[in-house]
């Protein structure tokens, strides 16, 4: 079985490099390019889990997870991607699903590991 | 219609970027068309290794593809009951490759059926040709992109790691370690020849087939010949190389980047094997960033340290210009230092901080070098008028330093390193914490050196004297912390230390 993953960024080239990693490493990854986009197909594809930038226009990636967790059954493990020293309330990540910040830029490579430890996966070193 | 065999051969060695045959056209084509398609060079020889068997007759078809390629233009024959038709594959003004099919016919009149069936498979195998060739070079654009996100991301990082106080064998941790990540190399080592004028050092993230030991040897060898150190090394074969091959029979591959000083000693990053495959332009490319980064970090660490050490030979004479005014007390300031390293230390003060309670130590009593030596080397107890005169030395020292910017944080250690902790002391009778930190650190090392020290009038005082005066006068001359800091440490490990201390210049 594939793992779904979701993709929200509204700078298409970060969105585009992760898909592409994460499609090189068998995944199966839709791409939404913002949060209202990822919102929608979050709720038809119910992916495994999601990556999202944190500020996009209309619907951050805080509220996008927020929003995720009250309406979905289970919760989508999330990996938050925010700019350099942009600061998170503490409190507000406690409540979500995010497992792991990671500033811009990031590394693919990095971001794929993040994804399969957190996922469980067997990671070969 | 009757069908013949299909060959497709396509040897990857003879590939060009956006010429690619996909995998199961032929089949494909085959099964739903019924014509046999098979792929040649422009030299007319077919594309070796296909998996399909040779066609019934190879030679026919050479010739028609030849003939193709010459007149630059799709060509057909009939011959022998069989039709056949070679079209040229253009990559942009070339002709790349030249596919071929060919089908029998039952009878003459299928000719004009066949004719147009081949025509619509032309075209469906140009497109998918085509199509496939797009697919290799977006997915080459793609693995490139790739590439270049992680070397942005190694670099950015590389430019937070990259402060000029920390050690050069951090750095060098980090740059191997993330390098041998990004690379997905086996090992990834730094060589310095020099480092930090220590001496030679080897860095390894991963494991290298050899001993640490034939690092330098490896290095040297794959250097030799370089005409300069802008030169990368890429060597996907080194068992071919004897001298490689003696080091380590497992040394595959290794790429080598010379870490492009401008002065000072050279050095190179290498990484040795990778499972995956062999090294190319890109990795060295990475490499080349890496090496760049770190030859500067390196130069510029050198040129702070030596700053650095300037800075404190400067103090230290300057220092010692005063204790030399007076015999007693000689070795006295930087002793004082030495024990403000501790006490500093002790309290998890951080580096920086506990740089600065050294200084401070080293530079508390430069203020004397205003005091009238008779008063300085007077034996037995100040009159008060003279005492007056000795007091001022905290206020002249002050001032001397408030002209040197970079010393500002320790200007007040030195000002009100005779304050005590119940208002008592001079110059300005701060309490508690008016005082500074720095200055309370300062007033406990200099007492304990006066009471560790031999002085014309008494002699030294033994340890646990010095030890229970502390204690007894801690909450009005000392800080308890401060105090708890130094009790608590080794103090004859600390006297030890005053042994080894540099030199200093004395008169007696």
């Amino acid at each position: 079985m594939k793992l779904k993953v979701l993709v929200a960024d509204d700078e298409a080239p970060i969105a585009n490099v992760v898909a592409m990693k994460l499609r090189n490493a068998g995944m199966d990854v839709t791409v939404a390019l913002d949060g209202q986009e990822a919102y929608e197909l979050a709720l038809a594809d119910r992916p495994d889990f999601m990556i999202t930038d944190l500020q996009m226009p209309g619907m951050n990636g805080l509220e996008l997870c927020a929003r995720l967790t009250a309406e979905l059954p289970d919760r989508i493990p999330t990996i938050l991607l925010t700019a350099k020293g942009f600061e998170i309330d503490k409190a507000a990540l406690a409540q979500l699903p995010i497992c792991r910040v990671m500033a811009k830029p990031f590394s693919p490579r990095e971001l794929l590991a993040r994804v399969q430890e957190a996922m469980g996966m067997c990671v070969v070193p | 219609m009757e069908l013949t065999q299909a060959c497709l051969r396509v040897p990857p060695a003879t590939m060009r970027a956006g010429v690619e045959v996909p995998a199961g056209l032929v089949e494909e084509t085959l099964k739903r068309t019924g014509v046999a398609v098979s792929f040649f060079h422009t030299d007319g020889t077919p594309y070796a290794a296909g998996a399909a068997p040779e066609a019934a007759d190879g030679d026919g078809l050479r010739r028609l593809v030849l003939e193709a390629v010459q007149r630059n233009e799709d060509r057909s024959s009939v011959a022998d009951g069989r039709l056949r038709a070679a079209w040229p594959i253009r990559l942009r003004s070339r002709t790349a490759l030249v596919a071929a099919g060919e089908l029998v016919l039952a009878d003459a009149e299928g000719k004009d059926l066949g004719e147009r069936l081949l025509a619509a498979v032309a075209e469906a195998v140009r497109a998918a040709v085509a199509a496939a060739g797009a697919r290799a070079e977006s997915e080459a654009a793609s693995e490139s992109l790739l590439q270049n996100f992680e070397e942005i991301s190694l670099l950015h990082h590389l430019g937070e790691v990259l402060r000029v106080n920390r050690p050069v064998a951090e750095l060098l941790e980090y740059v191997c370690g993330e390098l041998r990540e990004t690379l997905d190399a086996e090992a990834v080592a730094a060589y310095l020849t020099d480092m930090d004028e220590a001496g030679p050092a080897t860095i390894v993230a991963g494991r290298l087939p050899f001993s640490g030991d034939d690092l330098p040897r490896v290095v040297a060898h794959l250097l030799d010949g370089l005409e300069t150190d802008q030169h990368v090394v890429v060597n996907n074969h080194c068992q071919e190389d004897p001298v490689l091959a003696a080091i380590s029979i497992a040394l595959e591959r290794v790429v080598l980047v010379p870490l492009p000083m401008h002065e000072g000693p050279p050095g190179a990053l290498l990484a040795v094997n990778r499972a995956a495959g062999e090294f190319g332009s890109p990795d060295a490319k990475l490499i080349r960033s890496a090496a760049t980064s770190s030859a500067i970090f390196i130069e510029n660490r050198r040129l702070y340290r030596e700053a650095q050490e300037m800075m404190l030979d400067l103090v230290r004479a300057l220092v010692s210009s005063v204790d030399a005014k007076d015999p007693y007390t000689c070795g006295h300031s930087e002793r004082v230092a030495i024990t403000c390293r501790r006490i500093a230390t002790q309290l998890h003060l951080t580096p920086d901080e506990v740089e600065y309670v050294y200084l401070a130590g080293l530079l508390h009593d430069i203020g004397k070098i205003g005091t009238p030596e008779h008063i300085l080397r007077k034996e037995g107890r100040l009159e008060p008028e003279e005492r007056q005169i000795m007091i001022r030395h905290c206020e002249i020292g002050g001032r001397i330093l408030a002209g040197i910017r970079r010393l500002d944080p320790i200007r007040d250690a030195v000002l009100h390193h005779h304050e005590h902790l119940d208002g008592s002391g001079y110059p300005s009778g701060l309490k508690g914490d008016q005082i500074p930190l720095f200055a309370r650190i300062v007033s406990m090392a200099d007492a304990f050196d006066a009471m560790t020290s031999t002085r014309p009038y008494r002699p030294m005082l033994p340890l646990d004297q010095v030890r229970r005066e502390i204690e007894n006068n801690v909450g009005t001359q000392f800080d308890a912390p401060v105090a708890n800091a130094l009790l608590g440490m080794d103090l004859n490990s600390l006297m030890r230390e005053f042994m080894d201390r540099p030199t200093s210049v004395c008169v007696s």
